[in-house]
Order: C-alpha cells, then structure tokens, then sequence
C-alpha cells in the first residue's frame, strides 16, 4: 500500500463506517432475521425457522398475499418509472434554454421534491378529496365525473402515481438537464442542415447522446419506486381493500403492525434482491445498447 | 427512510444497544431523587398542557421525582418507537399503550403486570368497571393502569337535526331525510389493512347493539355474524342513497364543520376538535350514540399506560406514584374537563372540576354512566390482525369490491386463519 493510498482510505473512512453501520449491517442483519420467528422485544424468545418465512411467502400464506403485493408494486414501479422518465425527459426539454422564465420553471418543478413526503401527502388528502377537493372542484367545473380518488379502488393508485410523480419529477429532471448541458451541440446543426425537424432531431440525436442519463434515471426511479412507502402509509394505508398494499408498505405492516418481524425481514432481504436484480439488468442492458 | 432500512436499523440498533448494557441501570442518585421516563402522544390541542400541568403538579407534590415526558405525535409514531426503543434496550418507565399492543409487550415480559401495586392503590377500586375489564390481558392479570379513556359520541349539527336519534333506525332515515343539496349526512374514516379506524368500528358497534358480535366468548372472530354483515349492509345502503361518504383524515369533522355534514360519530376525544372546525358556525349538539335492539353498546376506546420491566425498582415505584396521582379523582377531574376524555371513576365525577365541565356538556354524564357495561374485546395474539382484516372488508363493501356478506366472509376466512 502506497502512502498515497492510505490517505485515500483514510478519507473514505468515515463515509465507509457510516455507510456500513447504516447500510451494510442492517442488511446482513435482516437477512440473519429473516430465518428466525423474530421476537424483536425480547430476542430470547426468537426461534430460527430456517426457510419457513420464505416458503410462507412463495405460498401467498399472508392477507394480501406476498403475490398480490408483488403485482401491486410492479404496477407502481412500471407507471413512476415510464412515466417519471417520460415526463422529466419532456419538462428537461421544455426548459433546457438559461433563461429566467426556465429558471423559474426549474425551480418550480425541483421544489416538489425538497418537500416533506409526509406532509405533501397529507396535502394531496386533502386535494383528492371526493367532496371537498380541487381537484374534483376543477373536474365539475369542466362538466367531468366526481372520482373518489382514495376511497375507489380503480383510482387510488392512479392518484398515488400522480402524487408520486408530481413529488419525484423534478430530480429527474435535473438529471436530464444535466445531461443536455453535454449533448453535443454540432452534432445537432448537422441533424438540421440534412434537413431533420425537431422530433428526428431529438430522436435520433439527443436522445442517443442522454442513453447513459436515461439509464440512470431508470435506474434511481426504480429502485425508488420499489421502496416507496411514505405516500401508501400516508395516504391509503394500502387501501381500499389491498388495492395499494405495496411490498414496502408490507414490510412495514408485518414488522411493526402485526409482529411478524421474521416474515418482515424475509419480505425485506426479497425486495432487496429484486432491486439488485433490477439495477443489474438496466447495467448490462446500457452496456448491451453501447456495443 | 424505507421501511426495509427501518426494520434493519431498528435490529440493528437493539442488537447494538442491548449488547452495549444500557437498559436496567438504576437512575435513582444517592440522593434519593429519581428520574422517570413517559412516553406518550398527548400532542395535540389541549392534552399536552394538560398533561404536562399535572406533571408538574405531581413533581411539587414528589420533589424527589423527575417525570420526563418524551412526546410521540401520534399513536402510530408512538407504538414503532416505543418497539424500537425496547428492541435497543432502552425501554421508557412508562408509556401509553393500546390494549392491542399490549399482548405482544407482556408475551415477550418487557413489561410488568401491576397486580401486587393495584391490590394497595388508593383509587382502584372506584374504577368503572368497564375502566378495571380493559386493564386486564386474556390472562386475568391486570397489564395496564387506565389514562385516556374514551367512547363514541354522536355529534351533529342541530340546523339540520333538532333532537339526536334515539335508535340506529332513526338515525338511518335521519341521515337519508338531511342528505341533500350538497350536504351528506355522515362521513367516515373505516381504516384499512394497517388499522380499524371509527367507521368500521362503528359497524361492530352497531352490530352489538342488535345482538351480534365481531368476537366469540373465546375472541375467535366471528365476522360473518348475521347481524355484523346487517350492520354492514346498512352503511352500504346509505352510501348508496348518499347519506354516507368515506374519505380519511377526519372527514366526519371536515364535513361537519363545512356544513356539508349533518354527523359525527365519533370519540369524546373529538369534542374540541370538532368545536374547533365548526368555529360558532352553528350550534353543535352531543349525545349517546343510538340503540339498537337489544340496546345501548359502546366501545371502550382510548389508551393505558404499561410499566415496563428494564427498569429499577426505585423507578417502578416512583412511577407507580406518577399513576396513582393521574388517576386521583382531583386529578382526573381535571383530565377529563381540560380534554373532554372520560372519568375513570365515579369518584372524579363528584370533583368540582368536572361539575363544572357537565354544566356545559350535560350530556357527559350519559355518556360516563356507559363506562359500566361498554367493553372492548379481550385483546388476543390475533386481536389487531383481526381487526384490520375486518377493516379491509368493510372497506371492500364500501368501495363496491365486493358485496358485504362476500366481503365479511373473506375476512371471517383470513382471520380465522389468524387464531391459535
């Protein structure tokens, strides 16, 4: 080892430690957990149980079943993860230019995400309320039907989609203006002098040089939607019925509701592993796309 | 934070903690002064005040004792810290507990059973007697010491309706007649999956009143109860004729004081909040819930507080002076007519505190006379799970996913599934 590089340890050490008491530990943990019927209130009385909070889990042994939760994420992380790219790509394009009017804009759309989740939350209760909200308000205003946007099941997720994007877009979009600042600006006069129009132009050269943004994007969105829990606790509570009983919401439940800590903790290590899956993929699909 | 890194941190944190030996240390100094620990969700309005101004009283009246109020912002937030803390080891003196809670705490022998301190407490047996059957677990012995007790009230708007119905009859076709131009007449919050809330509860109550029951003498459910799926039916049908909404955050009260909303049914604990949100708009009246067949029922509602085991003694008996004093009837008096939470004993309802209060809430003492028969079924190892099985049906029927009797079949299948 190099002098030089043991000052480089040096350095990292404490984002190491942090990193590992906060992140690495806690997950060894869980998955330690997640073969015992944990007690956490008195560990003297967990027993180990091997597979068993696994197999319970393959066999949809709990209400809503492991399965139904899977299928409700999936259509959550499928929806921010389309949607949010989509539309932080389209507002990135929309106030690329460094004036004051997309300063503003940018501002606008980012302070949604520096915003408490808990407490926008509670604020878009309100918003969806079916009687009272503004957002029913400006539906009737337009002759539109009243949706009872949390309390039906075809639309409470729906809502929390909106809620999410409207809350998480304005990071992806700083990803995406980010990265238009590196799109190579001749290469794009080359586009237009051959005669594209605009959507050739984005399509076949900006959208090319942002792939490894977007792939970053997809990436940070899903693993983000894949945890999300702070909106479907506040806003839903997974309901109505199990209509928004997500597998981070699920984790929670069993945990701290119903006292299935090892089950909890089984739940856990396999939203874990379907992150890492997840990430993986999108990686060796970018690489697939650069060759 | 995530919930999977909650759980991890939370594991992590007890393993760390407890290896580290910081619970059971004796925090009585050679002095003899003694410092306690309450951990409690009296946050909002009137019972933070409330309760830190009988924590000082009861700090003059001890000066050898601290009482350190750690405050939660809620129940929810209360019961996740309070198992993190016990999980690191670093369990409060005292904290406010749900009775559901409570099995799983008093299994695991984290917290103590107050039997031997009850069979020498000077105020124990002025107890309602509803008060003394919601201190005990399945096991006879008494887990918990009574604090915020409450019970379901109906709060109306008297513009619309003069007198308060008498029977769940009346108050069906009083809620379909005042259900127009805007205004619904009752709306609810039912819960769901992570907690029962008041609609759902208000069902079982419902169903108790006519003859029914969520829970056998052995506390198996028994949701696909004739009457509980009739009780059901019934608010299904008012939400179709549009005289019931569901919506979350307190829409009874939001309604009510918008004046789109004729009822509330809630808990006394409600009473200032909701003059709050009707701001002298209109006059609110307050009584007894309706009867129903077989008459009045009612749901013993609030919290107690548990004495935890990794504590010194020198603490235990320094907190159980802390309870004895909140629930001298002096003290109770003043609880009750500072919060609008109920008396614990016939006792503090004689004090001149609360005299005061029934002057201006008359229907209080109706309401207090129900502590003798209103109950709260035995809490179970399934109790809670059961219960937010229960909410997920009537959530279904009410959300048109399926019909009541289907619904409350489903959940009578799942949470049978639950009992051991």
């Amino acid at each position: 080892m190099t002098r030089d590089s043991r000052w480089a340890y040096l350095f990292i050490a404490p984002a190491v430690a942090v990193f590992a008491v906060f992140t690495i530990l806690p997950s060894i943990a869980t998955f330690g957990i997640s073969l015992f019927d944990w007690n956490w209130l008195n560990m003297s009385r967990s027993e180990m149980v091997g597979a068993q909070n696994y197999l319970d889990m393959i066999k949809g042994a709990t209400t809503p079943s492991f399965w139904s939760t899977l299928a409700t994420t999936a259509v959550f992380v499928i929806s921010m993860v389309a949607g949010g790219t989509a539309l932080g790509l389209a507002i990135a394009m929309l106030l690329r230019k460094s004036n004051r009017i997309s300063m503003f804009g940018r501002s606008a759309v980012f302070l949604a995400f520096v915003t408490p989740q808990v407490a926008t939350s509670i604020a878009w209760i309100w918003m969806y309320n079916d009687r009272f909200g503004v957002l029913n308000a400006l539906l009737q205003s337009l002759n539109g039907p009243r949706i009872d946007w949390l309390g039906d099941p075809a639309f409470a997720m729906p809502a929390i989609v909106i809620y999410s994007l409207w809350h998480g877009t304005g990071f992806t979009m700083m990803i995406f203006i980010g990265g238009l600042t590196s799109v190579s600006k001749e290469l794009g006069e080359a586009a237009r002098v051959d005669g594209a129009n605009r959507w050739q132009e984005f399509w076949h050269v900006t959208l090319p040089e942002l792939r490894p943004f977007v792939i970053f994007a997809v990436v940070i969105a899903t693993i983000n939607a894949l945890q999300a829990f702070t909106q479907f606790f506040v806003m839903t509570s997974g309901g109505p019925g199990h209509s928004t009983s997500t597998l981070g919401l699920q984790v929670y439940q069993q945990a701290f509701v119903s006292h299935h800590a090892g089950y909890a903790a089984a739940l856990a290590v396999v939203l874990f592993a379907i992150t890492a899956v997840m990430a993986f993929a999108q990686q060796r699909f970018s690489r697939r796309l650069e060759q | 934070m995530s919930a999977f890194r909650l759980v991890g941190l939370t594991v992590v944190a007890g393993l760390v903690l407890t290896a580290c030996g910081s619970g059971g240390e004796d925090a009585a100094s050679t002095d003899g002064k003694v410092e306690i620990t309450f951990m409690h969700a009296m946050s909002g309005g009137a019972h933070k005040p409330a309760l830190e101004a009988a924590t000082e009283r009861f700090e003059a009246a001890s000066p050898d004792i601290t009482v350190n109020l750690l405050e939660q912002p809620d129940y929810s937030t209360l019961n996740t810290k309070l198992q993190s803390q016990v999980a690191a080891g670093d369990s409060p003196t005292l904290s406010q507990v749900n009775p559901n809670w409570t099995v799983a705490l008093a299994d695991s022998e984290v917290i103590v059973p107050l039997d031997e301190r009850i069979a020498t407490s000077s105020t124990y047996e002025s107890f309602y007697q509803g008060i003394k059957d919601d201190m005990k677990l399945v096991d006879g012995k008494n887990w918990m010491w009574p604090f915020n007790k409450s019970m379901y009230v109906q709060y109306y708007n008297t513009d619309m309706v003069k007198d308060a119905p008498a029977t769940w009859d009346d108050l069906e076709s009083t809620l379909v007649d005042v259900s127009k131009d805007g205004v619904v007449g009752l709306s609810t919050d039912v819960g769901g999956a992570t907690g029962i809330a008041g609609g759902s509860e208000m069902v079982g109550i419902i169903a108790n009143s006519n003859g029914g029951s969520l829970f056998d003498a052995e506390g198996k459910p028994t949701f696909d109860d004739p009457k509980v799926v009739e009780a059901l039916n019934s608010f299904v049908e008012l939400q179709e004729k549009g005289a019931l909404a569901v919506g979350k955050n307190y829409p009874g009260q939001q309604a009510l004081g918008a004046e789109k909303g004729a009822f509330d049914l809630s808990t006394v604990a409600a009473l200032e909040y909701n003059l709050a949100a009707i701001d002298g708009k209109f006059e609110m009246g307050v009584a007894p819930l309706p009867e129903g067949t077989e008459g009045a029922s009612n749901l013993i509602s609030g919290t107690n507080i548990a004495m935890f085991a990794d504590t010194t003694e020198a603490e235990q008996d320094a907190a159980w002076q802390y309870l004895e004093f909140l629930a001298s009837p002096e003290e109770m008096a003043e609880w009750a007519s500072a919060t609008g939470y109920l008396p614990i004993s016939s006792e503090a309802t004689e004090q001149p505190a609360y005299q005061e209060f029934v002057k201006e809430n008359a229907w209080a003492t109706d309401v207090v006379a129900q502590l003798d028969t209103a109950t709260r079924p035995t809490p179970r190892e399934w109790t809670q799970d059961s219960l937010n099985i229960f909410a997920t049906a009537v959530s279904n029927a009410l959300s048109g996913s399926a019909n009541a009797a289907d619904a409350l079949a489903e959940a009578q299948k799942n949470a049978t599934a639950l009992v051991k």
